[in-house]
């Protein structure tokens, strides 16, 4: 049993856990403090790793510590219809993705809407990757959109999820090939890559970065970036096929609104360095990742680009 | 003449109501989606229907529920309200508050103020601990 | 083999494997730290460490973090991770009975017994079995989830109906929220905060453990019983009961290892289904439900195995087992860890002082397992009520915030919590409920993408039942729904046959 002198400590300590967010409001040395970093997923995820390779780096550059937690829910949905009632002082910054924030609020009331989100940098991208067994009759993305022209509906492709990043890459996909193929959800990016290797789907609409994972137990047939992915060297892009899809997961950093501009910028040029970082490129790029620079100022024309791309597909998703 | 209720009598109203519910709910899901709910609220449904018909044929059991009641539902009432204040009064005055409260609701003998002060303090102890174990060890972002 | 058997045992490595199991049971012990969230916690200390350090580590507080559960399961009624719930059915009646220190102790015995059967599979046969994971399809998935419902019925005898009623109240809970798969929001009544559904954790401490807390209020009668005699761990009498259980244990633990090897399925169903089937073949099956040793090794050997087992496609496909498995996968890319199926050839020797470590921690959990459950009976058994219940009420309020820093999760653990305690007052059990709430999204994912690729195929009735996997599970839980009727009528012909 604990005696009185700890008991006093930790009432102390307690007392000045909670006071501390009001103490310290100091904006002109941002950041004079650790940072919380939100990640609205399971760690683990692709969310997860991403911001555990900025970690270090934002600490060496901030001199802070950046603490990173983690708030799963709906999809991420939880975490981003809170993401305003969160202190607006630079020190809760909170992960987001596009197409998810555009999809989200485009289905369903979700408690938030799209421009709710006040996003200060998108630092990479998970491309959309079609995937097939190693072993599949498809040896090339014009098989397999042979095979669903002419058996509409019989191929089925496995993906993370209803109203999801995979989802809506599946419906794009159709719109560009005229593919008609059954896609099938599944409750995450692990157990759609087993019914893959499992045979048990025709195919999987994924990312990369499983593709990566994967090995050589899978054939990718394409990938959605504009130059194709160093880890995997000899899968075409869609635009060398002829098809003009580009995109995947956009990762981005988002904080309060309200928190003031200068801190804005101040965290979107610190996310800018980590980019920058020949390190840091390194680890994403091995792993599948496409780095990109999409900071502050570019942030509004990057969503409205985005939310025309979707647009046609999500219109089509809500039948 | 025994005029009590049946014991299974208010479970079937209530399944009866809660399984139409959820039957009515399934008219706007999608097919695929409306598998589940439709079996879980027949499922319901017919449950509560056979405990009313068999509460209406059979005579009520003989024991009624042991233990009281009273405390109980304070006791609950005092989590409920315990969860509700989390966020508002923060972790650690809420839970030191609840802690006391629940600790004179739960004690079964009246005690003297020098066991009251020990207990008390023991559990103002757990909760500083709990508060440092989950804040600043596995960074939880205690409210 | 030697050579990684020798790296695995640095006294560095023994001293992380040690530090871990204690922090992990200490974890697992408490009411809605999973497994999950340990090895969480720990993944940013792992960075500073060796990749084989790191990994011995996380393995470590995983193997016990599962174990830990099954303190809360036996002592208080509250599997604190799904994996437990299992452990709590005829854990809690011995505890009440004044068994809680052997529980405690075969649990213990149980865990590592299943322990190292999954990590020697992982060690000896991954490569074959992981192939186990890629014939599961969404139909296997669909059944087995039936499987695990059929418990239900054979649970609830005597009171069938309402156990019935109960999975479906389950079933019920279990959809609410917007869908994963297709996509629907159901029952959320308008109300944002259950757009994410009906979280496992909290559902389940407040199932299970509020109504143990006001009935703690409303008896007068202590919580468990005290030890009888004995210096507290009885460890001769668990041993004699595992002995006489060995194929039980072996069976559980094989249990186990294929279910942890399934990324869909996870501990709670490894334990549930060789729960069903030590049940199914025990003689006395009366006795489960009211405190059958049997019963707790069956649940514990079979949640400690998926963790060897889990490793299996996450260290052979690259397709995480469990969720803390998908923690340990991001954790070693960003070491600079290339995971995947060439992490199994390439890198053998890291595998294999990984196994050795997760072997070296299995064997570790004994001793600690044992003084720390002796401390957490003996606590628990002799704190006095009125500091027992609210020191509970702190540890559900915490734990039910920190699965998902989510205050709301906390007010629906004590909604539920006020409607399991009403229910039981009203006859109804909360395994049941619990049953429908954890199976119910596994069936109700199945069944969808079986209806979806059968659809494809133009094979409906093929897809559900044409595959050789999908039929032995449905003759599993034909024969679990009818052998209790089939063993009665022989035991009545043969007593027929004696007084003849």
């Amino acid at each position: 049993m604990l005696n009185r002198r700890t008991f006093g400590k930790s009432l102390l300590a307690g007392a000045a856990t909670l006071s501390a967010p009001s103490l310290l409001r100091a904006q002109a040395g941002w950041p004079s403090r650790p940072i919380t970093y939100v990640i609205p997923f399971n760690p683990g995820g692709e969310s997860d790793v991403t911001a555990r390779f900025q970690q270090p780096f934002m600490e060496e550059i901030t001199g802070q510590s950046v603490v990173i937690t983690s708030r799963p829910g709906a999809g991420g949905a939880t975490s981003w219809a809170q993401l305003n009632s969160l202190e607006a002082d630079g020190y809760t910054i909170m992960n987001t993705i596009v197409p998810h924030t555009i999809l989200q609020p485009a289905m369903k009331d979700v408690g938030y809407q799209t421009a709710d989100i006040n996003n200060v940098f998108f630092f990479h991208y998970t491309p959309d990757a079609v995937l097939v067994r190693a072993d599949s009759p498809f040896q090339t993305l014009q098989d397999l959109i042979d095979f669903a022209t002419d058996n509409p509906g019989a191929l089925t492709m496995g993906g993370s999820g209803t109203n999801t990043a995979n989802h809506l890459a599946s419906v794009i996909f159709g719109d560009l090939t005229g593919a008609k193929v059954t896609y099938v959800p599944f409750s995450g990016s692990a157990p759609a890559m087993t019914a893959v290797l499992g045979g048990q789907i025709g195919g999987g609409m994924s990312y990369t970065t499983q593709a990566v994972r994967a090995g050589d137990q899978v054939r990718t047939l394409a990938v959605a970036t504009e130059d194709r992915v160093a880890a995997l060297p000899d899968v075409p892009t869609f635009r060398e096929l002829g098809f003009d899809h580009v995109g995947g997961a956009y990762r981005g950093v988002a904080v309060p609104a309200g928190t003031p501009a200068a801190v804005q910028q101040q965290l979107s040029d610190v996310i800018g360095q980590v980019n920058a970082n020949p390190e840091f490129q390194r680890q994403m790029t091995e792993a599948g990742y496409q780095v990109v620079d999409i900071p502050l100022a570019n942030v509004p024309a990057f969503i409205e680009e985005r939310q025309g791309a979707y647009a046609p597909a999500i219109e089509r998703m809500r039948g | 003449m025994n005029r009590t209720l049946h014991r299974d009598l208010p479970p079937g109203l209530v399944l009866i109501g809660l399984g139409s519910w959820a039957l009515w709910e399934t008219l706007t899901m999608s097919v695929l989606g409306a598998v589940f709910p439709r079996l879980a609220g027949s499922g319901m449904l017919v449950g509560g229907v056979i405990l009313c018909i068999r509460a209406l044929w059979r005579a009520p059991p003989v024991q009624p529920p042991e233990g009281e009641l009273t405390r109980p539902l304070l006791f609950l009432a005092l989590l409920l309200g315990w969860a509700v204040m989390l966020p508002i009064t923060g972790f650690v005055l809420t839970s030191v508050c609840a802690a006391l409260l629940a600790m004179f609701l739960s004690a079964d003998e009246k005690f003297d103020a020098k066991t009251a002060a020990i207990q008390a303090i023991s559990l103002a102890a757990l909760v500083g601990v709990a508060a440092l174990l989950f804040g600043q060890i596995l960074m939880v972002n205690l409210p | 083999m030697l050579e990684a058997f020798l790296s695995a045992l640095t006294p560095f490595n023994l001293s992380l494997a040690l530090a871990g199991v204690v922090l992990g049971t200490i974890i697992g012990a408490l009411p809605g730290l999973s497994a999950t969230m340990a090895v969480a916690v720990l993944v940013p200390f792992t960075f500073t460490m060796d990749p084989a350090s790191g990994l011995i580590a996380l393995g470590a507080v995983y193997t016990g973090a599962i174990y830990g559960g099954a303190y809360a399961a036996i002592l208080v009624n509250t599997p604190g991770t799904p994996a437990a719930i299992a452990t709590s059915l005829d854990g809690f009646p011995m505890a009440k009975r004044g068994d809680g220190d052997l529980a405690v102790t075969i649990s213990c015995f149980a865990s590592a017994f299943g322990g190292i059967v999954g990590a020697l599979a992982l060690l000896f046969v991954a490569p074959p079995l992981a192939t186990i994971a890629l014939n599961f399809g969404p139909v296997e998935y669909f059944w087995l989830a039936v499987f695990g419902l059929s418990l239900i019925a054979v649970l609830s005898k005597g009171n069938t109906i309402k156990g019935l009623i109960g999975g479906f109240i389950g079933l019920f809970l279990s959809t609410v929220g917007s869908a994963v798969i297709g996509g629907d929001v159901r029952y959320t009544m308008g109300q944002l905060s259950l757009l994410g559904g009906i979280h496992i954790i909290p559902a389940l401490i407040g199932l299970y453990c509020i109504p143990v807390l006001l009935g703690m209020v409303a008896n007068r009668d202590p919580h468990i019983e005290r030890a009888k005699s004995g210096n507290g761990t009885r460890i001769p009498e668990a041993l004699g009961t595992l002995w006489r259980s060995k194929f039980n244990l072996l069976r559980s633990s094989i249990i186990g290892t294929v279910v942890g090897i399934l990324p869909a399925a996870g501990g709670a169903v490894a334990g549930l289904v060789a729960y069903s089937e030590a049940r199914r073949t025990s003689p006395d099956r009366a006795r489960f439900g009211k405190g059958a040793p049997d019963g707790v090794v069956a649940s514990e050997s079979a949640n400690s195995a998926t963790v060897g087992g889990g490793f299996v496609p996450t260290l052979v496909l690259g397709i995480p087992g469990t969720p803390p498995d998908a923690i340990i996968l991001g954790a070693l890319l960003v070491q600079g860890i290339r995971v995947g199926p060439q992490l199994f050839t390439t890198q053998s020797d890291l595998v294999m002082t990984f196994t050795f470590g997760l072997l070296i921690a299995t064997v570790l959990m004994i001793p600690t397992g044992l003084v720390i459950g002796r401390t957490a009976f003996r606590a628990i058994s002799s704190i006095p009520k009125s500091v027992l219940a609210p020191a509970i009420g702190v540890l559900i309020m915490v734990g039910a915030f920190a699965v998902e820093q989510n205050p709301n999760h906390v007010v629906m653990m004590v909604i539920l919590g006020g409607l399991a305690f009403i229910a039981a007052r009203w006859g109804f059990e909360p395994s049941p409920i619990v049953l429908g709430l954890i199976l119910g999204p596994i069936a109700e994912q199945g069944f969808v993408q079986a209806w979806l690729i059968g659809g494809a195929s133009g094979d409906l009735l093929g897809q559900y039942f044409g595959r050789p996997i999908s039929l032995g599970i449905i003759f599993l839980t034909l024969l679990t729904l009818a052998w209790p009727w089939f063993s009665d009528w022989k035991a009545r012909r043969r007593t027929l046959e004696v007084t003849e």
